[in-house]
């Protein structure tokens, strides 16, 4: 099973994943800001971590600088979502090792291909 | 002709000279007459003392003897008076014992008589053998125990009335002063007197008539005419000077007004010379410049544009190429971001001679307003874009899941569609909202009044709150006496404003909190209140939480989303009603707004 970790404040993008990628082997886990996903991060690093933006706390940039800072040589592949198309935030992401942007709104089908494709390099790397 | 009467004055002049001249010369006369008489008593009273010392003074001691000088000679020199020009001795009967004369003169003397004792002592003119000189002979007789023994005689040079040399001083003293007054009075006068001659040749010409008879009464009658052209001329000249001076105040009373009024603008007013100069500036200049409009007066801009953007708009002005297009700008005062000021400069131009420059004008407007407002516009399309774009990214996400998963189990196939219904309810209620805001902006919707019963209507909305997302967890109570009586409102506004409100409540309560919807009457209002147990505002956000657009910076807040339309649109619609809004609120503890609505009948009683 792979380990996805999605931090959103809203659920339903990590509800929705749960369901469409369940049958491709990914199991799902959610944190509701950056301080909660650090936590399971510290307990357990997934393979794959979903992050938003703006969230009341701890919010998406936040967590990937604590990331950046704690883990240089990146563990995981990093994918935030973003709403905003504005080039500072995708130039900070970039800086912090997020890997791969995801337009709002989300497509459950585009998120399954991407993890497919990241998969397959890692294998690859292997 | 004034050559003529310049001439005649001349004459007149050279006359008055004379006359002065004569003048001077009798007064001359009179004084020097005046010190001879005074000479001719001194010389009495000192003729009759000495002959009387003399007579005293025994014959022998008058007359010379063997080894002695002449005695007389001595009595005499002693005396020391110039005018002493003779003295004799005599026996009775006027044979000479001693003799003094003076050089060049020879006195013919008279015998006295030796029988009239009355004549012993006396006095009288005396030849003195020279022409032109008078003597004046003073005697006495010289006695010894009673007994004649001879006369004494003194003469003295009579004072003449002739030229004295020792007198010019004193005379041409006298008689300086009044020569060189009268010249010098008579120039001055007659530098005076031109204009005056000039007014007079004019008169001439003025009231001389062609050549003929010119009778009394002509003259009379023509000095009449002039007198009148004179007069109306006068009148002309002082109905000029009124004119004048009314347009100096005029013009002083319409400057004051143009000021007045250009300190009544509310917009900063510079204006500057051809040279760039500030020439005045108004009041509101101070602030939005940051400088004191009097200390910018007489001073180029360098000296008082703070701000570059100034120089940068007056620059163009200033050259020589000036054209008549407006130049604006904008910049910060006090490098204060939160605030802008508009700068205008136009070129003032004469008001009949578009071609000639008079100066420029600075017009400065604070547009801070327009500068928050357009940020605050700003800020709301983004957050209006990102509030609607969430619903729609939800919708769009559970409707592709439903698409490609037919085999999902029923529970979660209800969540999806349940969420789709709700995101796309999210989605409309925000454009239900815009769309009110601007219809009542707009004045599109008019009030419809109508009879409600509160406890129903209150009773709908926390119904249409409990079936939407945002309740889940909460508790909701409404609480209407049940005696309320209706209330004339406008159902379906009220409904909009406490959907927004309830809505609030719902999203800000914290988690298993209340929201409360009630209603209560006092004698003279009707009173709604939705309260709720959430985060509530902090007090620096409470005066602003009604203004359209306005977004608590609190976390908390932020992070619950919103729209800044809801308070603003249900103030609105109280507003609407002649209501008023109120909010109390305790941070952390929950927030309470009030609808409140005048009863009809003091509605009426007001009207």
């Amino acid at each position: 099973m792979k380990r996805l970790l999605v931090v959103d404040d809203e659920p339903h993008v990590a509800r929705v994943l749960r369901v469409s990628l369940a049958k491709d082997g990914w199991s799902v886990e959610t944190a509701r800001d950056g301080a909660e996903a650090l936590r399971v991060i510290a307990n357990n690093p997934p393979d794959v971590m979903i992050t938003d933006i703006q969230m009341p706390g701890m919010g998406g940039e936040e967590l990937c600088r604590e990331l950046h800072a704690s883990l240089p040589h990146r563990p995981f592949p990093i994918l935030v979502m973003t709403s905003m198309t504005a080039r500072d935030q995708r130039d900070w992401a970039r800086d912090l090792g997020s890997i791969e942007f995801l337009e709002k709104p989300v497509s459950p089908r585009r998120i399954a291909a991407l993890l497919a494709q990241l998969l397959s390099q890692e294998k690859h790397n292997a | 002709m004034p050559p003529t009467r310049s001439s005649s004055t001349d004459r007149a002049g050279l006359f008055v000279l004379s006359a002065c001249l004569v003048a001077a010369l009798l007064v001359a006369f009179l004084a020097v007459r005046q010190q001879t008489e005074q000479h001719s008593r001194e010389q009495f009273e000192q003729g009759t003392r000495l002959v009387k010392a003399l007579s005293a003074i025994p014959l022998d001691g008058l007359t010379p003897s063997s080894g002695r000088p002449n005695p007389l000679a001595a009595v005499l020199r002693a005396h020391g008076s110039a005018d002493l020009a003779f003295g004799l001795v005599t026996d009775p009967t006027g044979r000479p014992l001693a003799e003094v004369t003076a050089p060049g003169l020879s006195p013919a003397v008279q015998p006295l008589s030796a029988d009239r004792p009355a004549e012993w002592f006396g006095h009288g003119p005396m030849d003195s053998g020279v022409a032109g000189l008078e003597l004046m002979e003073f005697h006495g007789p010289l006695l010894r125990e009673g007994r004649l023994e001879g006369f004494v005689r003194i003469a003295f040079r009579a004072p003449g009335m002739g030229f004295n040399a020792s007198q010019l001083p004193f005379v041409a003293g006298l008689a300086l002063p009044v020569l060189l007054l009268v010249p010098l009075f008579f120039f001055l006068l007659r530098s005076q007197l031109r204009p005056l001659q000039a007014l007079s040749a004019r008169l001439e010409t003025f009231t001389t008539a062609p050549p003929g008879e010119a009778s009394a009464r002509d003259v009379v009658s023509r000095f009449a005419l002039f007198l009148d052209a004179a007069e109306s001329r006068i009148r002309e000249l002082e109905s000029t000077r009124n004119d004048s001076e009314t347009s100096v105040k005029l013009l002083g009373y319409k400057k004051e007004k143009v000021e007045s009024a250009l300190e009544t603008l509310p917009e900063g007013v510079l204006v500057l010379d051809e040279g760039g100069v500030a020439v005045f500036a108004n009041a509101k200049v101070g602030p939005l410049l940051g400088a004191d409009p009097a200390g910018l007066l007489q001073k180029e801009p360098a000296n008082w544009a703070i701000a570059p953007e100034i120089l940068g708009v007056l620059a163009p002005l200033l050259g020589s190429q000036a054209g008549a297009a407006k130049h604006t700008a904008s910049y910060h005062p006090g490098a204060d971001e939160n605030r802008r000021v508009s700068v205008w400069a136009l070129p003032l131009f004469a008001p009949r001679d578009a071609t000639r420059r008079l100066g420029t004008l600075l017009v400065l407007r604070e547009t801070t307003d327009q500068l928050l407002a357009a940020r605050a516009r700003d800020e709301f399309i983004a957050h209006v874009a990102h509030e609607l774009k969430t619903p729609l990214a939800n919708i769009s996400l559970y409707g592709e899941l439903l698409r490609d998963e037919p085999d999902l189990p029923d529970e979660t196939r209800i969540e999806a569609v349940n969420t789709v219904c709700d995101e796309a309810e999210r989605a409309a209620a925000l454009i239900g909202n815009l769309l009110n805001i601007s219809r009542i902006e707009a004045g599109s919707i008019v009030i419809e009044r109508q009879w409600v019963r509160l406890g129903d209507l209150l009773n709908d909305c926390m119904e249409h709150l409990s079936h939407g997302g945002r309740a889940h967890g909460l508790r909701l109570r409404v609480d209407v006496p049940p005696d309320l009586p209706p209330v004339e409102l406008d159902k379906d506004l009220l409904r909009i404003a406490l959907n927004n409100l309830l809505t609030n409540a719902a999203k800000y309560n914290r988690e298993k909190g209340e929201v409360i919807l009630s209603a209560e009457e006092s004698d003279e209002r009707i009173l709604i209140s939705v309260q709720d147990t959430g985060i509530g505002i902090p007090a620096a956000d409470l005066e602003r939480i009604f203004e359209k657009f306005y977004r608590s910076a609190d976390q908390e807040a932020v992070s619950r989303g919103g729209h800044g339309l809801g308070l603003y649109l249900a103030r609105q619609i109280v507003e609407m009603h002649q209501g008023q809004i109120g909010v109390v609120s305790q941070p952390g503890q929950g927030t309470r707004v009030t609808l409140s609505f005048r009863k009809p009948h003091v509605l009426l009683r007001a009207a």
